[in-house]
């Protein structure tokens, strides 16, 4: 084992590290936006919305987040679609990480008590107006420490883009540990980069769970 | 459109197959990792300082990696402290495992700690020892509490197997890789047929796991 390959490709893991985290954020992003939306059809008072809401979680939490990255990649080109890979990347990513922020806003939502939603509609309020005054504000605390362990997930998942060959941080160890047959060392430096992002992260979820719960 | 190529005896075989290897690579590495998820778990509940301090560390640092990360490190680079060469089959049974011992863990001491304490003091005033108190009373209580928890982990872990499609186990996805990479070459209907499996499969643990949660709530 060499361990002088480490700091010989400090920068290029360095680069790959801030891929990682640009993926991350952009996924986020959009799972944020793409999960309120679906967390609002999951509770909107027509069925059809709620069964279209829930079509989409289910279909999407179900299966693997690696056949969905590969979908983009490699199947959408036969029908013309063509996206780069850190696109697809972030695509998949971001739209499969959002059926689990809805689920997360859903549990929040359900752990208001019907009956306010109820009496402030019954006292003249318009859905939305007590959904946005009433319900949301109370839901916001219970949704917090789900969202941060989704979160989490996200940026341990942003390594699957490592396979449609962008060079997020996995990726460049993967590949620098193929040229120098320096696996361990390349490896263990990936490792550290995620902890640095992962350990806090849970450690502030901890917090929050125990805070907010 | 002519769907004869995918549709016909021997590739839906050749599929089914891999459905076969995606389900014995989950059911192996449950195995596993329930074991080993218990073990850590009682550890990290160890009185005994050392011990704990281990499982808490192999614990929160396993849970801050990703599985792929865990994957290409048993396939690449364990064989190169072990010594010895691995079966792909054999280090994506012990990623799986390794990986997912640690959320088990978690799972399982949160069931533990959710035993009341009064069950586990009445335990004791009649006399039971600390390891009688765990495996007739703490254990199987705390079992049944997280089942849900359970099935929803070990749903994630048949997600994952499809990963080592990378190290080139023969399971589901990359049978559809190798499916498609075949005359007429397209991928969209395999896709679509495997995301069908994975979901009906999935979903129907999910389903399974949503009774317990109901019997068990």
């Amino acid at each position: 084992m060499d361990w002088s390959v480490l700091g010989e490709n400090a920068g290029a893991l360095a680069h790959g590290f801030l891929v990682t985290l640009e993926v991350s954020a952009l996924a986020l992003i959009l799972a944020l936006a793409l999960g309120v939306v679906v967390a609002s059809l999951r509770v909107a008072p027509a069925p059809a919305l709620r069964g279209a809401g829930a079509a989409y979680v289910e279909f999407l939490r179900n299966i693997p987040l690696l056949v969905q990255i590969f979908f983009l990649y490699f199947a959408l080109p036969s029908v013309g679609v063509r996206l780069d890979a850190f696109l697809c990347g972030v695509l998949a990513l971001g739209v499969y990480t959002s059926a689990f922020v809805a689920e997360a806003i859903r549990g929040g939502i359900a752990a208001v008590p019907r009956g306010q939603l109820e009496a402030a509609v019954s006292s003249g309020m318009r859905f939305a107006t007590a959904m946005r005054l009433i319900v949301l504000p109370q839901a916001v605390s219970k949704t917090i420490p789900p969202l941060g362990n989704t979160t989490l997930n996200l940026i341990k998942n942003s390594s699957l883009v490592s396979t449609i060959g962008v060079l997020d941080v996995l990726g460049t160890a993967n590949l620098i540990g193929a040229r120098s047959f320096q696996y361990v060392p390349m490896f263990v430096g990936a490792a550290i980069c995620y902890l640095i992002v992962t350990l806090p992260t849970a450690l502030g979820v901890n917090v929050l769970e125990r805070r907010l719960g | 459109m002519d769907l004869s190529w995918l549709f016909n005896g021997p590739t839906l075989r050749f599929l089914a197959a891999g459905l076969g290897t995606t389900l014995e690579l989950a059911a192996v590495s449950i195995a596993i990792s329930f074991a080993g998820g218990v073990v850590l778990a009682l550890a990290r509940l160890s009185r005994f300082r050392p011990l704990s301090v281990v499982a808490t560390i192999y614990i929160e640092g396993m849970r801050g990696l990703p599985v792929l990360l865990v994957i290409f490190f048993a396939y690449f680079a364990l064989p190169h402290m072990i010594g010895m060469k691995l079966e792909p089959f054999a280090a994506a049974v012990i990623a799986l495992s390794a990986f997912t011992a640690a959320l088990v863990a978690e799972i399982v001491r949160a069931g533990i700690l959710s035993v009341p304490a009064g069950l586990v003091e009445a335990a004791q005033s009649q006399g039971l020892s600390g390891a009688q108190i765990m495996r007739i009373i703490s254990l199987p209580i705390a079992l049944r509490r997280m089942m849900p928890a359970l099935v929803a982990q070990f749903v994630t872990l048949l997600k994952d197997t499809s990963l080592t499609a990378v190290i080139n186990i023969l399971e589901l996805t990359r049978r559809g890789q190798i499916v498609y990479s075949q005359p007429p070459f397209q991928p969209m209907p395999v896709y679509a047929l495997i995301a069908l499996i994975y979901f009906t499969v999935n979903f129907g643990l999910g389903r399974i796991g949503r009774r317990l949660e109901a019997r068990t709530a």
